[in-house]
């Protein structure tokens, strides 16, 4: 392309070929009847070979530096582009937990609200102690998350190979109306989450496939939306290895006003389909892996609006642990019943980490009963 | 079909194919039908009017051309028939709503009637090459009459058909006459060009032009002072980037065919004056208004008084030629008061450099330059308003950034997305050459490719490459 070449261009051909032997000096020539359109001599395009292969050297470099598990987990995650935020930051720390340890033997799965219930940790430690075996736990609670979604906890119930799955029993999460969905967008409708259901696009693709290509998108949440990547960024602090989120949110600018309690009555639809999702996300799960579903805990006091006292949510409440005892291959664990008091709450329906801290091992005690009571089986654990 | 899509890319290596194929002789008409082939992909009746224009415009241009009587009425023949095609698709929504509101008083409810009455996408481009035809037919500057064949291609070649540049037939016409022969040289050059454009295309102006928001001049009162300069700048560099990425990516293109295509800006962003900007901005357009409007309104006026303090001569010009290219631009009051502006600005810079420039005696050179560049582009910007801005939210717009608020809500990181434009443009004008790049050391080029090659199909999957704005003048 340079002078240099340039330069090449017009000497080489006479060294090539012998004068005279009638060849032909170019590369190409595409004559036509009035002469020569196309004369291209050797070297053609050099330049940019050179720089197709320093570019794929730079694109496998970087991206094998980026999956170094030491270094990956020194950089801030990257993300899906799948609009939720705490999806995108979950799944980065749960590639990162099965490059620390290689297995995940139980995953919850639900909403926000096992997100801020469960802590993996509490519960890994209080099993041990209970079963004497030693498993690897990851919350994969997510913020906004449909159950008509099921199909990605497939990819990840696959991709895990998990020996427990502990879902989220909850009328909220089991209600596709539930207006807390209207704050996130679809995840199945992210090109991502397109490409995980067969899908094909090269931006799904390089999603799925390139954490380069991840970065670049982080790159530019940083410079299109500062805001929505301070969320981010927060999310991520927030978020231990595991899964478990510490705190919320948070309000988005530092004197937001505060967001007041919504009856939970009026975040029901008037249809709660629950029967009929709870059996889409059985099926999704449907296998040789156990499936326990945990009921949330509820906070009971005057006013709050989401105690027993609220007769809509209540009849959604019996209504799904109706269906899970019907079906029978289900275990349930009843977390309504557990009293928790104010200071275990960070918002209506959210646990704070003292909350968590009190349910998770009244939780995990009841799972160590069921496996040594034999209810649950196979449970490998201690691989 | 948008210039950066598969099908565009599929399109132009399939007519390359058949053009290396063909004999030279047939090199021309293969073009000529590749380009009707692309304009009928865009709409099927857009190519119609294209045949008619063509067709007139070269009947008329023969006969004054060749016959030696009447040349004054047939050029005024030709000027009328082409001014009218345009005004009257410029000038159509002042009445295509009523006509529209009159076929639904008979109950013919047809919603998509008025999307069929739009402008003919490139139609305000290849007016103007039609025009400047026929002026130089007129004043006996064509060496040779082209053929009708060569004239279709003057007009319809596809990658300067939709948003130009303005091609001169004076220096278009003989590169299609004679022989064409592409070698090394020239693909590498049409190569770095088409790199060149899509940078600054998909890397830069995509993310300038996606970062501002829809309603943003439409309701400029739901916004912050801070938010409503940041974005108008953005508004104005995405513009500029999407439009010269625009040209160098036709430019590229039709170096693989071996037509070389006219540049249209010489990095405007370092203009050092008003008339030195429009010099570097869109310049093919700029030199047709110049040479066809501004130098004869000047020659007039000065014909009747050749003194230097005839104002008429200093202010009626530039203001006559800057309005019609705001009404070039579209015809709504806004675009019209923008070329006031611009035109009173040209006048008023024109006064000062001669009659006072104090500056010059003063402050140093470097300093100079550099003020005047800062001085000429903060002008430019705040001077364009009116033409992103309708008039009737020009109020709104003025008191919204009147209040000076927003500065903590700002979003300035999104600028970062500049850098790689910036520093294009700067190169190439320390350089003073847009091919600098091809100067390098082998290796710094292979390197600077690799990463343009790299952002380029990185950021066209984060944004969906837009149509290019000037494509809907």
């Amino acid at each position: 392309m340079g002078k240099r070449r340039r330069r090449k261009a017009k000497t080489p051909a006479k060294k090539m070929v012998p004068s005279g032997s009638g060849k032909e000096e170019s590369l190409i020539n595409v004559s036509s009847r009035n002469g020569k359109s196309l004369k291209l001599t050797w070297p053609c395009g050099l330049g940019l070979i050179k720089a197709l292969v320093l570019l794929a050297i730079f694109m496998l470099f970087t991206e094998f530096l980026l999956r170094v598990p030491a270094i990956r987990r020194q950089l801030p995650p990257p993300v899906l582009g799948t609009g939720n935020l705490t999806f995108d930051v979950t799944w980065e720390y749960l590639q990162r937990t099965l490059d620390q340890y290689g297995h995940v033997d139980c995953v919850f799965v639900g909403s926000s609200m096992i997100k801020h219930a469960i802590e993996p940790k509490l519960f890994e430690k209080w099993f041990r102690e209970k079963s004497g075996l030693d498993i690897v736990c990851f919350n994969f609670g997510v913020s906004g998350m449909r159950p008509s979604e099921a199909g990605l906890y497939k990819t990840l119930v696959d991709k895990l190979g998990p020996s427990l799955i502990v879902s989220e029993a909850s009328p909220l999460f089991l209600d596709e109306q539930f207006d807390g969905y209207r704050n996130f967008p679809e995840i199945s409708l992210s090109p991502w989450g397109n490409f995980q259901s067969g899908g094909f696009s090269v931006k799904g693709w390089l999603l799925t496939h390139s954490l380069l290509f991840r970065h670049c998108m982080r790159w530019n949440m940083w410079a299109r939306s500062p805001e929505q990547y301070n969320r981010y960024q927060r999310i991520s602090k927030n978020t231990r290895m595991n899964g478990f989120l510490v705190k919320g949110h948070g309000p988005i600018k530092k004197r937001a006003r505060r967001i007041i309690p919504k009856p939970i009555n009026t975040m029901l639809s008037g249809k709660v389909g629950t029967t009929q999702l709870l059996d889409d996300w059985v099926t999704c799960f449907s296998g040789e892996t156990p499936v326990v579903f945990v009921e949330m805990p509820l906070r009971s006091e005057t006013g709050s609006s989401l105690g027993e006292e609220d007769r809509k949510f209540s009849h959604a409440r019996i209504l799904l642990r109706k269906r899970i005892e019907e079906r029978g291959d289900l275990l349930f664990s009843p977390g309504a019943q557990i009293e928790l008091g104010k200071s275990c709450w960070m918002n209506a329906i959210h646990l704070n980490p003292k909350g968590a801290r009190l349910f998770t091992p009244v939780f995990a005690d009841e799972m160590a009963r069921a496996i040594s009571t034999g209810k649950l089986k196979c449970f490998r654990g201690d691989r | 079909m948008n210039l950066i899509s598969g099908h565009f890319i599929f399109f132009v290596l399939a007519v390359l194919l058949f053009y290396y194929a063909v004999p030279r002789k047939s090199q021309n008409v293969l073009l000529v039908a590749a380009s009707y082939l692309f304009y009928f992909s865009i709409s099927l009746w857009f190519p119609l009017i294209l045949i008619v224009v063509t067709v007139v415009t070269w009947l008329i241009a023969m006969q004054l051309f060749l016959k030696r009587q009447h040349r004054k009425t047939f050029f005024i023949l030709a000027l009328v028939f082409n001014l009218a095609i345009l005004v009257v698709f410029k000038v159509h929504h002042f009445f295509v709503p009523q006509i529209l509101s009159r076929l639904d008083m008979f109950g013919w409810q047809d919603q998509t009637l008025g999307l069929h009455i739009l402008i003919p996408v490139g139609m305000s481009f290849y007016i103007l090459q039609a025009i400047s035809f026929v002026v130089d037919c007129y004043q006996g500057r064509l060496a040779s009459f082209p053929g009708l064949m060569d004239f279709s291609l003057y007009l319809a070649y596809f990658p300067k058909l939709t948003a130009g540049p303005i091609e001169r037939p004076g220096s278009f016409l003989p590169k299609l006459l004679k022989a064409r022969t592409v070698d090394n040289e020239k693909i590498a050059k049409a190569f770095a060009l088409l790199l060149i454009g899509l940078v600054r295309k998909i890397v830069v102006a995509d993310p300038l032009l996606a970062a501002v928001p829809a309603g943003l001049f439409q309701d400029p009162g739901a916004y912050t002072a801070v938010q409503l300069i940041s974005m108008t700048l953005l508004f104005g560099l995405g513009l500029y980037f999407d439009f010269s990425g625009y040209t160098d990516i036709v430019r590229g293109i039709s170096g693989f065919f071996g037509i070389e295509l006219s540049p249209n800006f010489r990095w405007p962003l370092f203009s050092k004056g008003i008339s030195d900007f429009w010099n570097r901005w869109h310049i093919s357009l700029s030199h047709w208004l110049r040479d066809n409007i501004f130098y004869p309104l000047t020659r007039m006026f000065l014909k009747k008084n050749i003194r230097s303090d005839n104002w008429k001569a200093v202010f009626i010009p530039p203001v006559v030629t800057m309005a019609l290219s705001g009404f070039w631009h579209g015809t709504r009051a806004h675009f019209l008061v923008w070329g006031l502006i611009m035109g009173l600005l040209l006048a008023v810079e024109r006064l000062w450099r001669v009659k006072v420039n104090p500056v010059r005696r003063i402050v140093p050179g470097t300093l100079r330059n550099m003020g005047s560049i800062v001085f000429t582009m903060g002008l430019i910007f705040a001077c364009s308003i009116p033409f992103m801005v309708p008039l009737a939210k020009i109020v709104p717009y003025m008191k919204g950034v009147s209040k000076l608020n927003g500065l903590h809500a700002a979003n300035f990181r999104i600028f970062v997305f500049l850098v790689p434009g910036l520093l294009i443009d700067l190169i190439q004008f320390r350089a003073n050459d847009e091919l600098v790049f091809m100067k390098w050391h082998s290796s710094f080029q292979a390197a600077a490719i690799a990463f343009a090659v790299l952002a380029v199909l990185f950021m066209s999957q984060v944004y969906v490459p837009g149509a290019f704005l000037y494509q809907g003048f």
